[in-house]
């Protein structure tokens, strides 16, 4: 039984328990796309911009031709510069002259397209120019509205930070530092060339020579745990040696063996939903065009137990997009050949048989059975 | 609800003009969560409830931002169209889930989900207690009680008296004390 003295004690302390709460990211886009409608569908919001147009098209025009057509409208064609977009405000901001935005000290830095919102924190240095953003020294704080087409990059020492849409800290301390991620997904590409997502919770290191940790999850995160997670360990043999001083922390699992990483929706994965996260989140990937980053998730998940048929379907996803999207001959063959001999019946033959031939797997590559078949 | 900590530009870095739309996603960046938690209150910690308010209130922005004057004090703003927005949504439930309603439309009585509710049993049952009260009343109780503001602004921003807020409260505080909770004055 509640205690029935002060309710209002009990009401302020129970309201205080939402300060946490955030729209969720989902809510976020669908709401924004709502305000995009309605704006656009707004009469007034026809006349207006027509008017502003036919008055100052003059003006327009010579501020066009003197910045090479790069404006703030969210209907400009092609590529615009970050800095151009950019409102710069904070007491204790200092900003460097020069056509790069570099700005240094405490500052909040707004844009419109797309929706950015970041803050330095005192003592940090950080500039944009062009498409590019770098966090020289300090504590930056990201919020990205949801990313469309070609992704944002932050560059850090070590390596450059992949965003798509999502909430993050990124701290540069000399030859080093590290992401925090508070929501959405990253990926760090080292400048060996080595790529490693950070989901939601976790804590990326890089730039230092010794080995990193995996962060715990920060705090509530309004959506799901990702799927796959990156725990502490040995670096990845599959992955290129990376020169001295510039070795990505981060590590991967070893190869074919389970991540060690506990409580994830996928550590012993059994039902369909799994997979159909997994699917959907490949999916997701591949209509970005991040396809290598497609075949890694899927050929970490293979390493766990799935039923077969789940199995199978996995397996002959990682063949097509080895063999179509990747266009790499030697792991697709060698993938279809192991697919062969994990799922003899396999439900996809249709289909991996004419891709073997195309490849031109060489017959030592691939199953014995395909031969037979073949004949 | 403040907003004064947040500056709305008016203009960019470059010294142009920001435009409506640019304007709307600012204020859409900044006062977007501020809006859900508020409507979490009132929603019994229902997202979906508090999302739909949330965008009923900057669908609402959009239609009367030309008409907003003061631009660095929009926090008031959105308190008062939030809990306008929720008012109106909570009176929508309440005459659907009526016994009356129900029996015309040949509707089953709504099921309190409780997946939907606070996560904390003990969060629920409080927030439950105030959620007997009627939606107008529910309102001006926790304007005054959990956000502290006078009788006369509460009227101001729910459209009605002083005198009438203040029977507001009183009505609520005495149905609160038949179910043997004791209110300390705010």
């Amino acid at each position: 039984m509640p205690d029935k003295r002060d309710l209002r004690s009990q009401l302020i302390a129970a309201d205080r328990s939402l300060a946490h709460q955030r729209l969720p990211p989902v809510a976020v886009q669908r709401i924004a796309n709502a305000i995009s409608r309605e704006l656009d569908h707004h009469p007034r919001s026809r006349w207006i911009p027509m008017a502003t147009f036919v008055a100052g098209a003059a003006l327009v025009l010579v501020f066009l031709s003197y910045v090479g057509g790069v404006g703030l409208s969210a209907q400009d064609e092609g590529p615009t510069s970050l800095a151009l977009q950019t409102v710069v405000s904070g007491a204790d901001c200092h900003r460097d002259p020069g056509e790069a935005l570099r700005l240094r000290g405490a500052c909040e830095v707004v844009m419109y397209d797309p929706g950015i919102r970041i803050q330095t924190i005192a003592r940090a240095d950080f500039s944009i120019e062009a498409q590019r953003m770098r966090v020289h020294q300090g504590s930056v704080l990201f919020d990205f509205d949801k990313v469309v087409g070609e992704p944002i990059r932050v560059h850090v020492p070590g390596g450059e930070i992949v965003v798509v849409g999502t909430r993050f800290r990124v701290m540069v301390d000399g030859a080093g530092g590290q992401v925090d991620l508070y929501e959405g997904r990253l990926e760090f590409r080292a400048d060996d060339g080595t790529r490693t997502p950070i989901g939601a919770g976790q804590t990326f290191e890089f730039g230092r020579a010794h080995a990193t940790v995996t962060g715990q999850p920060k705090g509530p995160d309004p959506r799901p745990p990702p799927p796959i997670s990156v725990p502490a360990a040995e670096p990845d043999p599959r992955s290129p040696a990376a020169p001295s001083g510039a070795r990505p922390k981060q590590t991967s699992p070893r190869p074919h063996q389970p991540t060690a990483q506990p409580a994830t929706q996928l550590e012993q994965p059994s039902t369909e939903r799994d997979a159909g996260a997994l699917i959907e989140e490949v999916q997701q990937l591949e209509r970005q065009g991040e396809y290598a980053r497609a075949a890694t998730v899927l050929e970490r998940a293979l390493d766990l137990a799935w039923p077969d048929r789940t199995g199978d379907v996995l397996s002959n996803e990682l063949g097509r997009i080895l063999a179509r999207r990747l266009g790499d001959r030697d792991r697709a063959c060698e993938h279809w050949a192991r697919h062969l001999r994990r799922f003899p019946s396999t439900r996809y033959r249709r289909q991996i048989d004419p891709s073997i031939v195309t490849l031109g797997c060489a017959e030592a590559e691939v199953s014995v059975d395909l031969r037979q078949t073949e004949r | 609800m403040r907003s004064g900590s947040q500056v709305l530009p008016s203009v960019t870095a470059q010294g142009d003009e920001i435009d409506c739309r640019a304007r709307v996603q600012w204020l859409y960046r900044h006062h977007r969560d501020e809006v859900y938690r508020l409507a979490l209150r009132y929603g019994r910690g229902d997202p979906t409830f508090a999302e739909d308010v949330t965008q009923d209130v900057f669908v609402t922005l959009c239609r009367t931002i030309d008409g907003l004057e003061d631009w660095n004090d929009l926090g008031r703003w959105f308190y008062r169209v939030t809990h306008n927005r929720c008012l109106s949504r909570m009176r929508k439930s309440a005459a659907r889930s009526a016994r009356a309603t129900r029996w015309l439309l040949g509707r089953p009585a709504e099921v309190d989900d409780g997946s939907r509710a606070l996560h904390c049993t003990g969060l629920r049952q409080v927030f439950g207690v105030v959620d007997t009260l009627p939606p107008k009343q529910r309102i001006a109780f926790c304007m005054y009680y959990i956000d502290g503001l006078e009788q006369a602004e509460v009227g101001e921003i729910l459209g009605c008296s002083k005198s009438y807020v203040c029977k507001l409260i009183k009505r609520a505080r005495a149905t609160l004390a038949a179910a043997g909770w004791e209110m300390t004055d705010a």
